[in-house]
C-alpha cells in the first residue's frame, strides 16, 4: 500500500510540473488537454522521481525517509510553480487548433474502444497474473537491477557492476531506478510495483496518443487510433513484461507529439513544449541505449528541419529549448555512461575491420529482412493486423497532412525512420549471433517505435471530421439547389 | 489542406471504418482468449516465484553486500542452466552472483545441482565445506581458509 503512495506521488509531481508549464494555452478540447497532461505527468514524474533517486543512492542519503522528504519537497516545488502560473495571466489566449465539427457516429467509435480496451486491459491483468515477476530480461535485468538499487548501504553499485556481464550493468536506470524507488520507499520488494509500472506506461501511453491526436487532428482520428492499438497485440503484451521498451515508446512518443504540438500552440508556449519535448527525449536515454540515439537523431532532425524551413539564426531560437530541456537528464546520462557504468557493450568492443566485413556480408542484409518481414507479420493477428487496419483507414480517409504541421510530420517520421535505421544498422555489425540477436530483440524494438509511428500515421491520414464538412457542404449546396427549383417549379 | 488522390465515397468511407471497428473489437476479442488459453500452459515458466520461495532462507544467512559464487553442473550457455542462474541471482539480489572459480576464493558459494552430486567430493575439489543443504539440489557452501 505504502509502494501505491509512493507511485502516486511521483504521479502527482509529473503532472502538477507539466500543468505549471502552462503549455495548454491555447490548446482544445479541454478533456484532451487534461488527458495529455495526466498521461505526460505519469511519464514525467516517473523520469524525475527515478533520476532524482539516484541522486540520492550516489549521494549514500537514500533511505525511506529521504525519498518521502524529497518528494514532498518536490510536490512543494510543483505546486508552488502551478499556483504562480495561475496567478500570471496567459498572455496568449487564442486557440491553436481548429474547432473541427464532429463526425456523428464518434460515440460508436467510443463504444468500440471502451468495449475493446475492457477486454484488453481484463487480458492483461491475467497475463500478469500468470506472469506475475515478468518476463526473462525483467528478472535478468529490470528488476534484478532495482533489487541492487534499492538494497542496503552501496549494494546499489552492484547494478554498475563489471561482475554482471551477462545483465548489463552498463544499460541506463530510469526503470529500475523508480521501481527501486518505491521498493526502497516501502520496504518491500513485491511484484506489483513492476507490474503497476508497465501498466502505467502503457496506459499512458494510449492516453498520450489518444490527447494528442484529439488536440492536434479531431476526437475521430484520436478514436481510430486507440481502435488500431487495439490490434497490435505485440505491443500489449509488451506491457506485462516489465521490460524498458514499452517506457522507452512512451518517451518516443511523448517527444514527437510535444514537438508537434508546438506547431498548434501560440508561438509564446512553443518554447514551454519544445523544453518539455527535450526533457523527454532525456528520458528516453535515461532509459535505454536506445533512447541515447533517439535524443542525438530527433535534436538533429529537429535543427536540420527547422533550419531548412526558416533559416540558420530562427532555427538555433527553437532548437535551444530542445536543447534546454534536455540538459539535465542528457548530463546524468552522459555522467553515468562514461564515470559509473562500465564499457560492456560488445558492440563496442569489436574492431572497425570486423565491423566492416559484416556491413559487406549480402546474406546478413537478407536474414535482417527475413526477420524483420516476420516480424511485422507477427505484430498482430492475421485478419486483424494493425497495419490492414491503416490500409484500410488509408483507402477510407487518404492522406490529408495540414500544411502548418508538414515540417514538424517530416521531423517525426524522420526521426522514427533514422531511429529504426539505426537499429537495423546495430543488426549488421553485431558481434552477437545473428538470429539470436533479431529473434530476442526486433520485436520489442518494433514495440518501441509502434506508438510514434501510430501518431505520424494518424497526423497524415485524411480526417473523418473534414469528411463530415465536406459532406455537409455538397448536402447544403444540394438542399439550396432543390428549394430553387422547387421555387422555379412554382413561379 | 493539402491532400493527395481522390475521396473516397462517403458510402465506401463509412464502410471502411465499419470494418476497421469490427476488425479492432476482433483482435481485442481475440487477444482476451488467446491469453486465457497461454495462461494456463505458461505460469512463471522459469519458476522465479517459486526460487524465490525456496532461497529465501539461504538469502537469510548471507551478508546483503556479499558476492556469492554459483556451483551447478548445468551449463549458463543452456537456457535450463541461465534461468537457473538468473532466478537464483534474482532470488539473492542484493547480494551478487557469479560463476564460481575457485581462485576468487569467494567465502560464499551456493551450490544448484539438477542431479545428485557427491558434496564429500566437490568440497574436496573446490576447498568448501557444506554448510546446509536445502533440498532438491540446492547446497550451501563456505570455502575454507587458505592454507
Amino acid at each position: 500500500m505504502t509502494g501505491m503512495l509512493s507511485v502516486g506521488l511521483a504521479v502527482l509531481i509529473g503532472w502538477l510540473l507539466v500543468r505549471s508549464a502552462g503549455a495548454r494555452v491555447g490548446l482544445k478540447p479541454r478533456w484532451a488537454v487534461w488527458l495529455f497532461e495526466v498521461a505526460l505527468g505519469v511519464g514525467s514524474g516517473i523520469g524525475l522521481t527515478s533520476a532524482v533517486y539516484f541522486l540520492l543512492l550516489v549521494g549514500q542519503i537514500a533511505s525511506p525517509a529521504a525519498i518521502y522528504i524529497t518528494d514532498s519537497l518536490l510536490l512543494l516545488v510543483a505546486a508552488g510553480l502551478l499556483w504562480r502560473r495561475r496567478q500570471a495571466k496567459p498572455a496568449v489566449e487564442a486557440s491553436g487548433v481548429e474547432p473541427a465539427a464532429g463526425f456523428r457516429w464518434n460515440w460508436v467509435l467510443g463504444l468500440a474502444l471502451l468495449l475493446g480496451w475492457l477486454a484488453v486491459v481484463s487480458a492483461l491483468v491475467e497475463v500478469a497474473q500468470a506472469n506475475p515477476h515478468g518476463a526473462w530480461d525483467a528478472w535478468s535485468i529490470w528488476n534484478l537491477r532495482a533489487k541492487f538499487l534499492a538494497g542496503p548501504g552501496k549494494t546499489w553499485e552492484n547494478a554498475v557492476s563489471p561482475l554482471l556481464g551477462r545483465t548489463h550493468p552498463d544499460y541506463p536506470l530510469l526503470l529500475s531506478g523508480f521501481v527501486a524507488r518505491v521498493w526502497k520507499a516501502s520496504s518491500d520488494t513485491g511484484t506489483l510495483v513492476p507490474v503497476v509500472t508497465g501498466f502505467l506506461f502503457a496506459g499512458s501511453a494510449v492516453g498520450l496518443l489518444f490527447g494528442a491526436l484529439a488536440l492536434l487532428r479531431g476526437v475521430s482520428s484520436a478514436l481510430l487510433a486507440g481502435l488500431v492499438m487495439l490490434a497490435g497485440t505485440t505491443y500489449l503484451v509488451e506491457s506485462t513484461a516489465q521490460y524498458a521498451d514499452v517506457p522507452l515508446s512512451f518517451y518516443y512518443l511523448a517527444t514527437l507529439a510535444l514537438v508537434l504540438l508546438s506547431g498548434a500552440c501560440p508561438p509564446g508556449n512553443r518554447g514551454r513544449l519544445l523544453a518539455m519535448a527535450g526533457a523527454c527525449a532525456s528520458c528516453a536515454a535515461w532509459t535505454k541505449n536506445e533512447g541515447m540515439v533517439f535524443l542525438a537523431l530527433s535534436l538533429g532532425c529537429y535543427f536540420l528541419m527547422e533550419w531548412r524551413a526558416s533559416g540558420l539564426k530562427a532555427a538555433f531560437e527553437r532548437w535551444r529549448f530542445l536543447v534546454l530541456g534536455a540538459l539535465p537528464g542528457l548530463l546524468l546520462v552522459v555522467w553515468f555512461k562514461f564515470f559509473l557504468a562500465p564499457p560492456t557493450d560488445p558492440l563496442l568492443r569489436q574492431t572497425a575491420l570486423k565491423a566492416a566485413q559484416k556491413l559487406g556480408d549480402l546474406g546478413r542484409y537478407a536474414q535482417i529482412g527475413k526477420a524483420l518481414l516476420a516480424e511485422a507479420v507477427n505484430f498482430g493477428g492475421a485478419v486483424t493486423h494493425p497495419l490492414l487496419l491503416l490500409a484500410i483507414l488509408a483507402f477510407a480517409l487518404r492522406f490529408r497532412a495540414e500544411q502548418r504541421y508538414k515540417r514538424l510530420v517530416l521531423y517525426s517520421s524522420g526521426t522514427l525512420a533514422l531511429v529504426f535505421a539505426s537499429y537495423l544498422a546495430v543488426y549488421l555489425i553485431t558481434p552477437s549471433d545473428l538470429a539470436w540477436h533479431l529473434g530476442t530483440s526486433l520485436g520489442r524494438l518494433c514495440c518501441q517505435l509502434w506508438p510514434g509511428f501510430l501518431l505520424v500515421a494518424f497526423m497524415v491520414l485524411g480526417r473523418l471530421e473534414d469528411a463530415t464538412v465536406v459532406e455537409a457542404r455538397v448536402a447544403g449546396r444540394r438542399a439550396v439547389r432543390a428549394k430553387r427549383k422547387e421555387r422555379g417549379g412554382r413561379n | 489542406m493539402a491532400g493527395t488522390g481522390k475521396r473516397a465515397h462517403p458510402f465506401l468511407k463509412l464502410l471502411g471504418i465499419g470494418v476497421v471497428v469490427f476488425l479492432a473489437l476482433l483482435a481485442a476479442l481475440d487477444f482476451l482468449g488467446a491469453t486465457a488459453t497461454a495462461d494456463r500452459f505458461y505460469q512463471d515458466p522459469y519458476r522465479i516465484g517459486e526460487h524465490q520461495e525456496r532461497l529465501r532462507e539461504v538469502a537469510a544467512l548471507l551478508p546483503a553486500d556479499s558476492v556469492i559464487g554459483f556451483l551447478s553442473d548445468l551449463l549458463l550457455e543452456d537456457t535450463r542452466g541461465a534461468a537457473a542462474f538468473f532466478a537464483v541471482q534474482y532470488a539473492l539480489a542484493p547480494r551478487l552472483l557469479v560463476l564460481d572459480k575457485p581462485a576468487e576464493r569467494r567465502q560464499w558459494v551456493l551450490g544448484y545441482f539438477s542431479q545428485s552430486v557427491d558434496l564429500g567430493k566437490t568440497e574436496r575439489e573446490n576447498g568448501l565445506s557444506v554448510v546446509r543443504t536445502y533440498g532438491a539440489g540446492i547446497v550451501l557452501f563456505r570455502r575454507q581458509a587458505a592454507e
